[in-house]
């Protein structure tokens, strides 16, 4: 229980800095779209935008790349993947060549326009708005 | 006498400031200099691996059973552990592990190849299962107090009839981490049976005021021939050994001879990600050990702080702290040599084979695994 407490506290701190640097949405819909400007063969009729981290909590990029799976050829969506460890090791977990996806963009750097990333996040085209992935 | 105090005090001050630069200066070129004892590499050792085994797992160890030697890996992507007979360079077979029963797999040890243990830190439990993976018995971790740290190094190992778990578990209050109770041992009478006794070893002084998740891990390594496990914590010079067979705790202090000093963390140093990434890349500390029972050497990995750190950089997993290995002569109970590392070596991939240290070797062939052999001179 103590353990718990500890780690809610964690979970509740982050979340209050992402919350607080939210206010900067306008920027991330500049970079965002400066990303997808540069991927040729991207679709254009997703609704959000998922964006996974290659570190941070572990349990959360789990359960996002299981949802990436599940949803890799949904049209409302666009993956972004910042630059892994290992990209073979992340194809053995997503069991197919994540390279190959056309509604999954893989950066060769990591996502810095974002503080603390750390935890995936969801980009709503509509709203503008981002939050975290539950 | 009030006009001459002022200036001795400004004397001894310049002094002490002056004194403080040589040491720092003439220290930092020392610091990363080799000693004594170092690590001549006399060959390489590649393993060819499918598309499906990643060319990091997450532990390789490596059994001498019926006369061969059998390197076993934990596949995490695919939760299986890998046996391979090392001789032949050949794949012997794939033991997969269903997630959803056994939650992540943190560790295993081989007894024979009908007989291997298994833990998850996620399930807190062990099992002993067969050749055919099926379910001999279940080790029930969880009656213990405390809760998992969503880190740490688990191992397993089985040793004169005993099942000993060791694994990182800790008890937060307002004041940091009171105690943990970090070694489960299951004795041999009633045949394993699940009713297991713990060590509890009381975290270092360090630990006690706070607490940051990078310097709290610690590191471990059995001993088969004098029945001991080592523990050696991120932020202590001391290294933990424990006599399984008499109960006893002992400690040697094993670090660099040169001075300097692990800073305890404070709430800002590890308030978010970032500030928590500086604290950790701007300390020393130690890491890995492993111990070379032939020669009775225990090596224990040390690192030093990044140079040229900003405070508001982003930190990446490419970015690496310098690091050495420190060679420890467990009989004379001294400290043999000093031996920098590079970032080529893994240094959390290491296992002993014929008194020569095997270090993962960080090449961009993904489907192979590289080790390094190096011999102590």
């Amino acid at each position: 229980m103590k353990m718990k407490s500890f780690l809610t506290y964690l979970t509740l701190f982050n979340c209050a800095l992402f919350f607080a640097s939210c206010s900067k949405n306008n920027d991330y819909s500049t970079e965002l779209n400066h990303i997808l400007s540069e991927c040729m063969n991207c679709p254009s009729d997703y609704k959000y935008i998922m964006l996974i981290p290659s570190l941070g909590c572990v349990g959360c990029i789990s359960d996002a790349e299981t949802f990436l799976q599940e949803n890799v050829n949904n049209p409302d969506y666009i993956f972004l993947l910042e630059k892994v460890q290992s990209k073979k090791a992340l194809r053995i977990r997503l069991g197919f060549d994540f390279q190959k996806e056309s509604r999954i963009i893989y950066l060769e750097d990591k996502i810095k326009f974002i503080e603390n990333f750390t935890f995936p996040m969801i980009f709503d085209t509509k709203s503008g708005n981002l939050t975290q992935f539950e | 006498m009030l006009n001459i105090k002022p200036s001795i005090r400004l004397n001894n001050i310049l002094y002490i400031i002056t004194l403080i630069i040589f040491t720092n200066c003439v220290g930092g070129n020392e610091n990363l200099e080799n000693k004594g004892l170092f690590l001549s590499k006399i060959g390489e050792r590649r393993i060819k691996i499918d598309s499906l085994t990643s060319n990091l797992p997450q532990d390789i160890q490596l059994y001498e059973i019926e006369k061969r030697y059998i390197l076993a890996l934990l596949n995490a992507p695919k939760n299986e552990i890998q046996l391979y007979d090392f001789q032949k360079n050949q794949l012997i077979e794939k033991k997969s592990l269903d997630e959803n029963f056994f939650g992540q797999i943190s560790d295993f040890y081989i007894h024979t190849l009908d007989s291997i243990f298994i833990s998850s830190l996620t399930k807190k439990s062990a099992w002993l299962i067969n050749g055919d993976n099926q379910i001999l018995q279940t080790f029930k971790l969880n009656e213990a107090l405390g809760s998992s740290l969503p880190i740490g190094n688990e191992n397993i190992v089985f040793s004169e009839g005993k099942l000993i778990i060791s694994t990182q578990i800790a008890i937060f209050d307002s004041k940091g981490i009171e105690e943990a109770p970090l070694v489960f041992i299951f004795e041999d009478n009633n045949d394993l049976i699940n009713a297991p006794t713990y060590n509890y070893l009381v975290y270092p002084n360090i630990y006690q005021k706070s607490f940051s998740p990078e310097l709290g891990l610690y590191y471990n390594s059995f001993d088969f021939s004098n029945n001991k496990f080592y523990h050696g914590f991120s932020a202590s010079d001391w290294v933990y050994s424990l006599d399984v067979k008499n109960n006893k705790l002992d400690s040697i202090e094993i670090k660099p001879e040169f001075n300097f000093q692990i800073k305890n963390s404070t709430p800002s140093d590890i308030e978010n990600v970032n500030t928590r990434q500086y604290y950790y890349y701007s300390n020393y500390n130690y890491g890995y050990i492993l111990v070379d029972q032939t020669k009775r050497i225990l090596y224990r990995i040390f690192y030093f702080p990044k140079k040229d750190l900003e405070k508001n950089s982003q930190l990446d997993y490419e970015d690496l702290k310098p690091k050495c290995i420190l060679i420890f002569d467990l009989e004379s109970g001294k400290l043999r040599g000093q031996f920098n590392l590079t970032d080529k070596n893994n240094e959390g991939l290491m296992f002993i084979l014929n008194e020569k240290i095997y270090i993962n070797q960080i090449q961009n062939n993904e489907d192979e695994i590289v080790f390094d052999i190096f011999d102590t001179v």
